[in-house]
C-alpha cells in the first residue's frame, strides 16, 4: 500500500490517525504497532512472521550482547550509551553473538533479494557451457526487506559497540522495526535515534499540522512532479537505440534525474510528515542533492540515512581511511559496489555503484586541486555526470547504458527513417511545466546561495547574512513573518494536498521507484 | 471571603487562563488539521453515503467486491489475505467505488484542459487547436510514417476480394458497396496541434500510402465504391460549413454527412443491383444542442468542467421517411462497420425502406437493428447466418485508420465470403 495510493490516503491514514489520536497515552504505541503490522501485512503478509521472528531474535540477542559487554547491566538497569569497554576488552562471546546476528540478517537479505539473481547468473553460465540449469523456484522479494535488514544490523552493532542500549520493551523494538511511515521504503532508522521517542514523545497540534504540511509537500512531489516527469523518462527509455538522438537521450536522462529525486525525496517527506502526525521527529533524508559541487558532496545530501549507514557500518569497519590512502580508495570502491547491489539485484546497479565509486575515488585523488577550481566549474562538471549516472540506474541492461551514453555524447546518429516522436505523447504541456518547475526547484537555490558566497566557498558554506538590527526589515521580510503570510502558507499546503489527491484520483497510481529496494 | 481568592496575585490569575489569542490560535490549528482529515475522509463518506457526484463519461468496468465472508469462514478469509488474493481485489474495488471521483477527476481535468490546453496523459481524447478534439486512434493514424502504413500488396489483395464479391453479387441482382470512411484528421488536419503532429511532411504518408493507394487499388480492380472523404472535401469546397459535416467535438461524422453518404450508397446499390433506388432525402436542419448527443462525444469524454459547445446549433436532418415507398419485397441490408456504421443503420431504419437491417460491429458483435439487442458474434449462429448470408445490399465501412491485414473486413470476408459467393441462404 504505497502512501500515494487512494486506499492509503482516504482509508488507512484517516482511520489510523483517528484511532491513534483518541487512544490514551499509554495505548498509543499499541495502536501504532497494530496499525504498522496491518499496513505491512497488506503488502507482504507472508513476510510478516519473518519480520516478527527476526525482531524477537534481535531483542534477545541484543539483550544478551549487552549483558556480556556490560555484565552489570540488565534489561531493567542499563548503563549509558558510550561507556562500553574498548573492542579488545569486549568478551568473545558477545562478538560471536553479533556475528551470528549479522550473518543471519545478511543471509535473509541474500536469500530474498539476491538468490534469483545469482542462481540466474549461475544457470546462464551452466547453459553457456552446455550443461543443464539447476531447477529453481523464483523467490518473491518482500517489500522493505533491505531497509529492515539494515536497521536490524544497526541495532545489534550499536548495542555491541555500546552506542545504544538494548530495547527495554519488546514492543518498543517491534514498533521501531515496523513503524509504517518507514517500514517499506525507508529512511533507514537507527535505534539510538528513536529509542527515546518510542518511550516518550510529545504530541501537539502544531506538530500534527506540520506533519500534514510535510506530507502534502511529499505527496505533491510524488504525484504532481515525479509521476509527470516519468512520462518522458519512460517513453524515451523505451525507445530503441536507433531512435535516440542526443537531445532525446539527454531529455530522458534529465527527466529521470528529476523523477527519482522527487519520487524518493517526496516519499521521505511523506514519511517524515506521517511521523510528526504521531509525535515522531525523523531525521532528514535529503538536502538539495543536486546543489552538490562534487559526487563526494552529493553523497552527503542524497539518501543521507543510507550513505551515513554505509559509512558507519561498512566503510569505517573496513578500515575507512585509517590504513592509508590506497586502502581507503579500495574501501570506497567496495562500499559503492555494495551500495549499487543493495539498490537492486542486477549488473546495471553494480555498474551504477562502480561509476559513482570511480568518480568519488578520482575526487579523493584530486584532493585540494579540485577544490581550487572555480565553483561554477565544479558544478558544471558534477551535474551532467550525475545526470549520466542515473542512466545506469534506469537502464535495463548494460547494452542500453552504452546506447544512451553514446547518444548523450553525440557519437550515435539517429538512423535514417526513424519515426519522429509526437511531442504530445512524451512531453505534454503539464509535464513540460513539471520538468521546468522541478529543475528550477532543484537548481535555483544554487543561484541564491552563490550570492554573497566567498570565492571557492561551496554554496552550502556561504556565511549567514549579517544581523543588521538597525536596518528596518524589508517589506518582503515583514510579509513573510506576518499572520497574513502564515494564513496564505497554511491555505497553500491545504490546496496542495487537495490538488495532489485529486490528481492522484485522476491519474491512478504509479509504483514508487524505491519500493522494492 | 476565602483567602485563596483574596491573596491570589493578578499575574498568576492571568497565567492560569490562556489569553484569547492563544485560544484562537489553538482553534485555528485544530480547524486546519480537521480540514486535512476532512479532505482525506470525505470520499469515503461519500462512498458509504452514496452521494451523487459528477457523472463520468466513458465506460468504467465494474469491479467485483472482495469476499469478506468466503466459503470456509474466517480461515479462508485469512488465507486469502496471506496469499495476497484479497488485497488487490479490495484495492481495485476501493478505487472503483470511491466517492467524489467524478468531482476530483472533473476538477483535475479542468485544470489540465483550461490551464495547459490538454487532456490527461493516456486519455483517449487529444485536444487539437480551436476546440477541435480527436480520438487517439486518429492521431496515431495521422502520424504513421512511411514504413508503418498499410502495404500496397495488402490493399491490392483487399481490392481483389472486393471486386470478386461485388461482381458476383451484381450478377445476382445484389450489391456490395464499400465506403471509404475518413479519419477526422483527414478533415480537420489544420486543427491537429503541433504537439500532436509528427514531422512527416506533406502529404502525410497515410494520404499517399493508405488513402490514395486504396483508391488506386479499388479503381484498378474496378470496384465501385463511395469515397466519403472525397464527398466531404467537395462539400466543404462548395461552401458547406465543416462543422455541419463533422462537429469539432465529435469523433464521428454528423448525421447530415451520414445521410449524404447513404444517398451515394443507395445510388450505387441501384446501379449495381438493377433494382429501384430506395428514396430518401437529406435536408439539413439546425437544432438545439443536447449534451448527450453523439456530436459531443469527445468533449464529454474529456470529463472536464466549464465546457461549452462550439456553436449554438447542431446539424441534423429532417425526417428521412420518403413520400413513396420502395416496392415489396423490401430489400435487406447488412452493414459491416466500425462505429461510423451506426449513423448509417439508424438512418436506414428511419427511411422504413428496408425489411431487415443488420449491423456487424467490428466482426465482434451482431445487431438486428430495431429488433434485437446486441449479440456477441458467434460464427455459424442463426443470427450470424441471418446477418451475413443472402443480403440485397452489403455495406463495408473501409475506415482509413483501421485498414490493416486481418481487420474486421478481412475477417468477415474470410468467414462469410465463400457462403455469399456460393449464394448460401441463412
Amino acid at each position: 500500500m504505497p502512501f500515494s495510493s487512494l486506499l492509503f490516503l482516504h482509508a488507512f491514514l484517516p482511520a489510523f490517525l483517528i484511532l491513534y489520536w483518541i487512544a490514551p497515552r499509554f495505548a498509543k504505541n499499541g495502536v501504532a504497532i497494530a496499525g504498522s503490522l496491518a499496513f505491512y501485512a497488506w503488502g507482504a503478509p507472508r513476510f510478516l512472521p519473518v519480520v516478527l521472528g527476526l525482531g524477537l531474535i534481535d531483542y534477545f540477542l541484543a539483550a544478551r550482547i549487552a549483558a556480556l559487554v556490560h555484565p552489570a547491566a540488565s534489561p531493567r538497569r542499563r548503563s549509558s550509551p558510550g561507556d562500553a569497554p574498548p573492542p579488545a576488552a569486549r568478551p568473545r562471546a558477545a562478538k560471536l553473538l553479533l556475528v551470528l546476528g549479522v550473518t543471519m540478517h545478511l543471509s535473509i537479505l541474500a536469500y530474498f533479494k539476491y538468490s534469483n539473481f545469482f542462481v540466474g547468473e549461475f544457470n546462464r553460465a551452466l547453459t553457456d557451457l552446455g550443461l543443464g540449469a539447476i531447477p529453481w523456484t523464483h523467490v518473491v522479494l518482500p517489500i522493505g526487506v533491505s531497509f529492515i535488514t539494515f536497521e536490524e544490523i544497526t541495532y545489534l552493532c550499536d548495542v555491541y559497540r555500546g552506542d545504544a542500549r538494548p530495547a527495554r520493551r519488546i514492543s518498543h523494538y517491534l514498533l521501531f522495526l515496523t513503524l509504517f511511515p518507514h517500514s517499506i521504503a525507508g529512511p533507514i532508522f537507527r535505534w539510538k535515534d528513536l529509542e527515546a521517542q518510542l518511550a516518550h514523545r510529545e504530541h501537539s497540534l502544531e506538530l500534527v499540522r506540520s506533519g500534514f504540511e510535510r506530507f502534502s509537500l511529499g505527496l505533491a512531489k510524488k504525484i504532481l512532479l515525479a509521476d509527470s516527469v516519468a512520462i518522458p523518462a519512460d517513453a524515451i527509455f523505451a525507445l530503441p537505440a536507433s531512435q535516440l538522438s542526443p537531445s532525446l537521450a539527454w531529455l530522458g536522462a534529465i527527466a529521470y534525474t528529476l523523477q527519482i529525486y522527487f519520487d524518493f525525496s517526496g516519499y521521505s517527506d511523506m514519511a517524515i510528515g506521517l511521523g510528526r502526525m504521531i509525535g515522531f521527529r525523523f531525521k532528514e533524508n535529503f538536502n538539495q542533492p543536486y546543489l552538490s559541487a562534487s559526487f563526494t558532496e552529493f553523497w552527503t545530501r542524497w539518501h543521507i540515512s543510507l550513505s551515513s549507514w554505509l559509512r558507519d557500518y561498512l566503510y569505517i569497519p573496513l578500515g575507512g581511511n585509517r590504513k592509508g590512502q590506497r586502502r581507503a580508495l579500495v574501501n570506497l570502491m567496495i562500499v559503492f559496489l555494495l551500495s549499487g547491489l543493495w539498490h537492486g539485484a542486477a549488473w546495471t546497479f553494480v555498474l551504477w555503484g562502480a561509476f559513482h565509486g570511480s568518480i568519488v575515488t578520482l575526487e579523493r585523488l584530486a584532493g585540494a586541486r579540485r577544490d581550487r577550481l572555480p565553483l561554477v566549474v565544479q558544478h558544471a562538471t558534477t551535474l551532467p555526470l550525475l545526470v549520466m549516472s542515473w542512466v545506469f540506474f534506469r537502464a535495463t541492461s548494460a547494452g542500453q547504458i552504452a546506447d544512451f551514453l553514446t547518444a548523450m555524447v553525440g557519437l550515435d546518429e539517429v538512423a535514417d527513417g526513424a519515426v519522429p516522436l509526437v511531442r504530445g505523447l512524451y512531453l505534454p504541456s503539464f509535464t513540460l511545466a513539471a520538468l521546468v518547475f522541478g529543475a528550477a526547484a532543484c537548481l535555483l537555490p544554487l543561484a541564491w546561495k552563490y550570492r554573497g558566497a566567498p570565492p571557492g566557498a561551496k554554496p552550502s558554506q556561504a556565511p549567514p547574512a549579517p544581523q543588521a538590527p538597525l536596518v528596518p526589515a524589508s517589506p518582503l521580510a515583514r510579509f513573510t513573518t506576518s499572520a497574513g503570510f502564515s494564513l496564505l502558507a497554511r491555505t497553500g499546503y491545504l490546496l496542495l494536498f487537495a490538488l495532489s489527491a485529486m490528481h492522484l484520483t485522476n491519474m491512478r497510481i504509479t509504483p514508487l521507484i524505491y519500493f522494492k529496494f | 471571603m476565602p483567602a485563596d481568592l483574596v491573596d491570589r496575585p493578578v499575574e498568576s490569575a492571568a497565567a492560569a487562563a490562556p489569553p484569547p489569542r492563544a485560544l484562537l490560535g489553538k482553534l485555528g490549528l485544530a480547524l486546519n488539521i480537521a480540514a486535512y482529515v476532512a479532505l482525506a475522509v470525505l470520499p469515503v463518506i461519500a462512498m458509504t453515503a452514496d452521494w451523487r457526484a459528477n457523472d463520468l463519461a466513458g465506460v468504467r468496468a465494474e469491479v467485483e467486491a472482495p469476499e469478506l465472508h468466503p466459503q470456509g469462514g474466517r480461515r479462508a478469509f485469512l488465507a486469502s489475505i496471506y496469499h495476497e488474493v484479497f488485497q488487490p481485489k479490495a484495492d481495485a474495488w476501493f478505487q472503483r467505488y470511491l466517492g467524489l471521483t467524478g468531482t476530483s477527476i472533473g476538477i483535475d481535468n479542468s485544470i489540465l484542459l483550461h490551464v495547459f490546453g490538454e487532456a490527461k496523459p493516456g486519455s483517449t481524447v487529444r485536444v487539437g487547436d480551436d476546440g477541435v478534439y480527436f480520438i487517439d486512434d486518429d492521431i496515431d493514424y495521422f502520424n504513421k510514417s512511411g514504413d508503418q502504413v498499410t502495404s500496397a500488396a495488402y490493399l491490392d489483395r483487399l481490392a481483389t476480394r472486393l471486386a470478386t464479391l461485388q461482381q458476383s453479387l451484381a450478377a445476382r441482382g445484389k450489391a456490395l458497396v464499400p465506403v471509404i470512411v475518413p479519419s477526422k484528421t483527414s478533415i480537420y488536419r489544420d486543427k491537429v496541434s503541433a504537439s500532436w503532429t509528427a514531422d512527416l511532411g506533406e502529404p502525410r504518408p497515410t494520404d499517399v500510402h493508405t488513402y490514395q493507394a486504396l483508391r488506386r487499388a479499388l479503381a484498378a480492380h474496378g470496384v465501385r465504391h463511395v469515397d466519403a472523404r472525397d464527398l466531404i472535401a467537395r462539400r466543404i469546397a462548395a461552401g458547406t460549413p465543416r462543422s455541419d459535416l463533422w462537429m469539432p467535438e465529435a469523433r464521428h461524422w454528423s448525421g447530415y454527412t451520414g445521410c449524404l453518404t447513404l444517398i451515394e450508397i443507395t445510388r450505387l446499390y441501384a446501379e449495381l443491383s438493377g433494382r429501384p433506388r430506395p428514396p430518401m432525402r437529406c435536408q439539413l436542419k439546425m437544432v438545439e444542442p443536447q449534451w448527450n448527443s453523439a456530436d459531443f462525444d469527445l468533449m464529454r469524454l474529456l470529463n472536464a468542467l466549464l465546457l461549452e459547445p462550439s456553436q449554438p446549433l447542431l446539424p441534423s436532418i429532417e425526417s428521412l421517411k420518403a413520400d413513396r415507398p420502395v416496392p415489396e419485397p423490401r430489400p435487406t441490408v447488412s452493414v459491416v462497420a466500425t462505429s461510423f456504421g451506426w449513423t448509417l443503420t439508424s438512418q436506414l431504419l428511419e427511411t422504413a425502406q428496408w425489411s431487415a437491417i443488420y449491423m456487424n460491429y467490428y466482426n465482434s458483435h451482431l445487431f438486428k437493428i430495431g429488433e434485437q439487442p446486441q449479440e456477441k458474434m458467434k460464427l455459424g449462429s442463426p443470427l450470424w447466418r441471418e446477418s451475413a448470408l443472402d443480403k440485397d445490399l452489403y455495406i463495408f465501412d473501409l475506415f482509413e485508420g483501421y485498414l490493416a491485414e486481418g481487420n474486421y473486413i478481412d475477417q468477415f470476408l474470410d468467414q462469410a465470403g465463400p457462403g455469399i459467393l456460393a449464394g448460401e441462404k441463412p
